[in-house]
Parts: C-alpha cells; sequence; structure tokens
C-alpha cells in the first residue's frame, strides 16, 4: 500500500525533517508512528497525501509514485485517501450533515449517492441523531468522530490520522482509536501519528519510531517506547 | 455547476458591502465608456452629414460664351468623384443675394445695372474627400475663373472627434483598470475569508477548476450586475437626449436610438462580464497556490 525509499525531505530554511526513511506498510495493515515533537511525524503524514513533496526520494501510495504526480492528478488521489487531524478541520458554519457531504460534493458526486453514503458514514462514527448539529455544539470526541466520517464517506483505501486524539482526553480518545480500528477492519490501511503512549502499548500494533527525521525503529506488535527509553523520558 | 452558483451567490450576500462597490465601479466604468461611445457616434453622425453636403463652386471667367459653359459643365460633370453639376448665372447669384440680404436688399440697386457677380457652378461630390483633387483639376480648365470649397468644418468636427475618442479611451482605459483591481480585491476577501474551506476542499481531492469555479463566477456576476445597471442608466439617458435634444437645438442631428443602443448595450454586457471575470482570476493566479 505504501512504500517509501531513501525519503529525505529538507525545508527551505535548512531544517531536515526527514533523512533516508525507507519503509512499506502492506494492503490492511495499522501502523503507528511515533516519536517526539520535531521528530518528523506530520512531515511524514503530509508526503502521503502529496501535501509537500520529498526533496529525493520516492513515495509511492497504492502502486502510484505520488511524487511523479502531475498537479491536477493530486485531487484524484486524495479522493482515495482519508485524512484527520488534531484540530478536525471542521467547516463551523455547516451541520454535521454538511460536512460530511461536503467532501462528496468536491468530488462531483452525484445527489443520489450523498444522499445514500453520508448516513452510511455517520452512523458508521456513531453520530446517528447529530446531523444537523453545528461544529461548535458538539464535544471534541464528536467533532473528531465528524471529521473521521468525512475521512471515510468516499471509501478510502487508506486513512491517514496526524494526532487524532491530541485534543481529546483518554476516554474519548480511545473511542476515537476503536473506530479507527474497526475502519481498518473494514479493509483500510491505517497510518497514525501519535503521541499517545498508553494506546500504543495496549494496542499491540506495528510501530514505527522517528527520531530527528530518521527511523529509529520498526516493530511489529510494538510499544511506545522500551522500558529505559520511556522512563527515561519520563525523569526528565 | 449548482454547487459554483449557490456558493457564489452565498459569498456575494456575505460580502455585500465590497460587491457593492465592485458592481458600482464596474457600472461607472460602463457608463463613462458609452457616454464616449454615444458621443462620439454623434458626432461622426454630424461629420458625415456635413461631408456628405461639401461642394465645390466654380467661378466662369466673365463673358464666357454659352457653348464653352456647356462644355465645362460637362468635363466636370464626367468626373468619376463629382455627384451633380448645378449651373448658376449671375441673374441667379444676383438673385441669391438678394434673398440673403432681405430687407437690405436696398443696398444692391446701385449694381443691378452692371451685375458683378460671376457665374459659377455648384458641384456636389460622390466621395467627398476627394473634393481637394477635383477642385485643383477644376481650376485647370480653361474658362475657370476660381474655385472654392468649405472642408475647414468637417476636418474641425473630424479632428474633435479622433481627440475626443482618445481622451475617451484612456479614461475608460483607466477606469477599466481601477474596476479590475476592485472585483479582484473584492474576490481576494472572499478567497481570504473561505481559506479554511478551500484548504479542506483541496484536501478531500477537489480539483482546481471545481475549487475556482465558484469565485470566477462570483466575479462574472458582479461584472455582469454593474454592465447590467450601465445600461438601463445609459438607455434611460440617451432616450431622454433623443426626445430632448432636437426640441432644444432643431438643427442637430441626433443618432437614433434604436440599433446604436442595442449594440452598446451587448458591448457593455460583453465587457463587464469581461472585466469581472478577469478580476476574479487575477486574485486566483495569485492567492490560489493548489
Amino acid at each position: 500500500m505504501i512504500r517509501l525509499k531513501n525519503v529525505t525531505k529538507t525545508y527551505p530554511n535548512n531544517v531536515v525533517a526527514l533523512s533516508n526513511v525507507s519503509f512499506t506498510v502492506a494492503k490492511g495493515e495499522f501502523v503507528f508512528v511515533v516519536g517526539p515533537s520535531g521528530a518528523g511525524k506530520t512531515t511524514l503524514t503530509r508526503l502521503l497525501y502529496r501535501e509537500e513533496l520529498p526533496t529525493s526520494g520516492s513515495v509511492v501510495v497504492d502502486g502510484q509514485d505520488v511524487t511523479e504526480l502531475n498537479p491536477w492528478e493530486v485531487p484524484y488521489l486524495r479522493r482515495t485517501i482519508g485524512v484527520v487531524f488534531q484540530d478536525f478541520k471542521l467547516l463551523p458554519d455547516r451541520t454535521v450533515y454538511e460536512n460530511v457531504a461536503f467532501a462528496m460534493e468536491v468530488t462531483g458526486a452525484t445527489r443520489r449517492e450523498i444522499r445514500r453514503r453520508v448516513p452510511w458514514a455517520i452512523e458508521a462514527v456513531g453520530l446517528k441523531g447529530k446531523e444537523t448539529a453545528m461544529p461548535e455544539e458538539l464535544s471534541g470526541g464528536e467533532q473528531q468522530r465528524t471529521s473521521l466520517a468525512r475521512a471515510i464517506v468516499n471509501k478510502p483505501s487508506l486513512l491517514i490520522a496526524d494526532e487524532p486524539t491530541g485534543n481529546l482526553d483518554p476516554t474519548t480518545s480511545w473511542g476515537i482509536v476503536r473506530l479507527m480500528e474497526e475502519i481498518n477492519r473494514w479493509g483500510t490501511t491505517v497510518v497514525m501519528a501519535t503521541h499517545a503512549q498508553a494506546i500504543v502499548n495496549s494496542m499491540q500494533k506495528r510501530v514505527i519510531a522517528l527520531s530527528e527525521g530518521r527511523v529509529v525503529r520498526d516493530e511489529e506488535r510494538g510499544v511506545y517506547a522500551h522500558e529505559a527509553r520511556y522512563l527515561g523520558i519520563r525523569r526528565a | 455547476m449548482g454547487y459554483a452558483v449557490r456558493e457564489a451567490l452565498r459569498s456575494i450576500r456575505r460580502n455585500s458591502l465590497m460587491g457593492i462597490a465592485s458592481i458600482s465601479t464596474v457600472g461607472l466604468c460602463l457608463v463613462c465608456l458609452a457616454a464616449f461611445y454615444l458621443v462620439s457616434a454623434n458626432i461622426r453622425h454630424v461629420a458625415t452629414i456635413l461631408e456628405s453636403q461639401v461642394e465645390i463652386r466654380v467661378f466662369l471667367v466673365e463673358g464666357l460664351e454659352s457653348k464653352r459653359v456647356e462644355d465645362i459643365r460637362e468635363t466636370i460633370a464626367g468626373y468619376k468623384d463629382v455627384l451633380s453639376v448645378r449651373y448658376v448665372s449671375k441673374d441667379d447669384a444676383l438673385r441669391r443675394l438678394r434673398q440673403q440680404l432681405g430687407q437690405y436688399s436696398d443696398l444692391l440697386a446701385d449694381i443691378e445695372e452692371a451685375n458683378p457677380l460671376p457665374a459659377s457652378f455648384e458641384v456636389s461630390m460622390k466621395s467627398p474627400e476627394k473634393v481637394g483633387d477635383v477642385a485643383e483639376d477644376i481650376a485647370r480648365l480653361s474658362g475657370v475663373e476660381s474655385v472654392s470649397y468649405k472642408r475647414e468644418l468637417v476636418y474641425r468636427l473630424l479632428l474633435v472627434t479622433r481627440v475626443f475618442r482618445v481622451t475617451g479611451t484612456f479614461l475608460v482605459a483607466a477606469l477599466a483598470v481601477a474596476t479590475v483591481v476592485l472585483v479582484s480585491n473584492t474576490i481576494r476577501l472572499t478567497l481570504f475569508a473561505r481559506r479554511h474551506e478551500i484548504a479542506i476542499m483541496k484536501l478531500v481531492g477537489a480539483t482546481d477548476s471545481f475549487i475556482r469555479a465558484p469565485f470566477v463566477l462570483e466575479g462574472l456576476i458582479l461584472g455582469f450586475v454593474g454592465a447590467g445597471l450601465a445600461s438601463l442608466v445609459t438607455r434611460a439617458a440617451y432616450s431622454w437626449v433623443t426626445v430632448n435634444v432636437p426640441k432644444a437645438v432643431p438643427f442637430l442631428p441626433v443618432l437614433p436610438g434604436s440599433p446604436l443602443l442595442d449594440r452598446l448595450t451587448a458591448i457593455l454586457l460583453l465587457s463587464g462580464t469581461a472585466m469581472g471575470a478577469f478580476g476574479s482570476a487575477l486574485s486566483l493566479r495569485r492567492y490560489t497556490q493548489v
């Protein structure tokens, strides 16, 4: 599903965000990307949906090298990818239903398709009954569920989440992660960049750890950090 | 498409003040354009009428025998640029002069016996712009004393039209630039107000043209509405002119509104819409790096 090869990203101010990163993610996998702030997690996710281009190296998503896409092809790539953020990125002047439908409208979906799929997505994230609520009337968890509904409404083959639980309390966070796990069970590949140690540790999923732009660890059924390092961080 | 229309109207409503400002400048610019267009069309109309009245007066040598007079008439009538030739005898000339003097015609009493006025031809032209050449040829004929023609007025009128057009073009161009800038600013405000929305649209895979369509449409609508208002104002004003000017200045020929205004309306709507589209394209190119 994803194959990064020797990916290096240097920003114009000479900050090296990623340096020589290579890994592959198989179809249907659930992967945590962990590491301290500034380790390059966000840059990594942005490369996947081609918000940014690497300085060198190749990024293959669903069999296609996204670094070689023409600008006009990018929208079509993004229709196959769902993205979720820490700050939800919902439109404040639209209802839950309209926010989800928006993702379909802009792809030129027909009204019939929209009327069929939007209720499905809203129900899938457990927001049935909240269709007409405005984002400001929702709790943080409900807002994130709305953005998840928007991410899955186009049935993406890849779901990218950049700190999706960053603004949520632990209980709510668990709800969101369980939901993402379920979406993953339907066959969608999930890449989740996160700081949430407890979640990573108990989920027993693959963990790719970044530090200063390098992959320092890549384990099946991994944890957020090994004991020594983990304690080290806590002590500091 | 329905989406683009909905969004464009929504954004005009939201930024109604800037919208009104844009529509007014589009309107103002086009009313000026229309005024210049109508005035210069009318000046040209007057010039054409006057030009068609250009005549050459050919004064004949005193005491020319009638056969020679007839020869000269035929020669002049034979020129291809000449429309007609009319003979004015010495007596005719005197009669005319008396008529022109009216109540002062007594003054002529002394000269009636020995009429000093020469016989002449009045030559009207098929192609008025050739008047100089024809007059020169006629002057060379034997038996012709002198020729004269009045072109000054026509020349001056045409010059005025040209000056008027140049000034008008500059002024309208300047106004058009201002209009485009204002429309582009309006669109820029909309873009700014909706930057989060645009970011999300890009994220969920909207194409550039889909994102841009509502903004281009907004510009088009602003331009079109402005042009519509300008057309209405122009039509009303010109109808008033066609009714009232002939009353006040009877000898001034005013072009009828019918074919002229229709063409003008088309021009206004087209250029207004174009200005609107251009304005929005300008800010879209500068402020959306998709």
